[in-house]
């Protein structure tokens, strides 16, 4: 009877430090790789969409005219809300903002961006929060952070051919 | 020695055991930050070099000659605006470095670099030029995780066709932490 008692002890002990020490950072470093996952995929979706805005100097509602391939060449509006929607489909219920220059894109909104001239510089910044489901569970605090990734490239699709700065 | 008193040893053994087991997962928790934030850094200064740099080439096109099916990329033109858009895209900010050098190289294709990877046909020759950068930046780092002062990497040159080994040396445990990228672009007139 004697000797069970103490073992009981020692069992509580160690309870009490695997509860408030082990569990948190254990849940903390799971919360950490999915942090690392989202970082990566937020840095090379801009990066894709940076290089394509660059190409196309913006993504408007349809190609512009004699644009190589027509509409099947051109990545429209529509069809960039779509890849990022995809990619950024890990976000569930946090929210998104994607904004090409001036333009702001969201899981809701898609506004074409405006024509980009020919060496314009665009400004590409793909923003979203991870919340920490895990940590703020074990807190009972919510925690956010904010993923932020900038791209800035130039644009290489001349809108208009008769006016050429310079001549 | 009685039954009682082993039984007594062991337990307090057990609890006493379990502090370096938390002190060390914390390390790794730490650790594990830090590694996660390292990649986070790495792969933002690559894609943003990446995307800069074949804009860079791009502004820096002789357009007269290029009217005339010519590539000639101005080294100057290019190397600052890859300069305008790594300092647009506020990197330095980002990844919180103390000390920020930029370094570029234009490099016309010649010999046998014309036919590497024409995208369409590796046959015929093509005018390309390449863009090579480099960013040597400081960032702060757990003092903790700060080893190593010195270190080489060796890596293959293709432009000229030899080994090349990047040096770093820096201070160890002073919380400041050398990260050197390079990045490669490059223009091909089709």
């Amino acid at each position: 009877m004697q000797e069970n008692r103490k073992e009981k002890g020692f069992t509580t002990v160690e309870a009490i430090i695997v509860i408030f020490f082990v569990l948190p950072i254990f849940l903390f470093i799971c919360d950490m790789f999915v942090w690392g996952i989202r970082t990566v995929t937020v840095a090379q979706t801009s990066s894709a969409i940076a290089r394509q805005a660059g190409i196309q100097g913006g993504f408007l509602a349809s190609a512009p005219a004699g644009y190589p391939g027509g509409d099947e060449g051109y990545i429209s509006i529509s069809e960039l809300h779509d890849f990022v929607s995809k990619r950024m489909a890990w976000c569930e219920d946090d929210e998104w903002e994607l904004k090409i220059g001036s333009s702001t894109m969201s899981k809701s909104v898609a506004h074409k961006t405006p024509e980009y001239d020919y060496t314009e510089d665009i400004s590409v910044v793909l923003k979203t929060t991870y919340k920490w489901p895990l940590m703020s569970a074990c807190t009972g605090q919510d925690i956010e952070t904010t993923i932020n990734s900038v791209r800035v490239t130039i644009s290489e699709w001349k809108y208009n051919y008769d006016d050429w700065l310079g001549e | 020695m009685s039954h009682e008193k082993l039984k007594n040893n062991e337990s307090g053994w057990f609890t006493v055991a379990s502090l370096p087991f938390v002190f060390i997962l914390i390390i790794i928790a730490v650790g594990a930050f830090k590694l996660s934030w390292n990649l986070h850094i790495a792969s933002e200064i690559q894609g943003t070099m990446d995307v800069a740099g074949v804009s860079a080439l791009r502004m820096g096109v002789d357009e007269v000659q290029f009217r005339e099916e010519k590539l000639v990329v101005n080294e100057t033109v290019t190397r600052n605006a890859f300069k305008d858009l790594i300092k647009e895209s506020k990197l330095k900010e980002l990844i919180a470095a103390s000390d920020f050098t930029i370094k570029t190289e234009v490099v016309e294709g010649t010999g046998g670099l014309v036919k590497v990877g024409g995208g369409l046909d590796f046959e015929s020759e093509r005018q390309q030029y390449y863009l090579i950068s480099i960013i040597y930046a400081t960032i702060p780092q757990v003092d903790l995780f700060d080893k190593g002062s010195q270190s080489v990497y060796e890596y293959f040159d293709i432009f000229k066709g030899k080994k090349f080994s990047i040096v770093y040396q820096g201070a160890d445990e002073d919380g400041k932490e050398e990260i050197v990228i390079r990045s490669v672009s490059r223009l091909v007139l089709r």
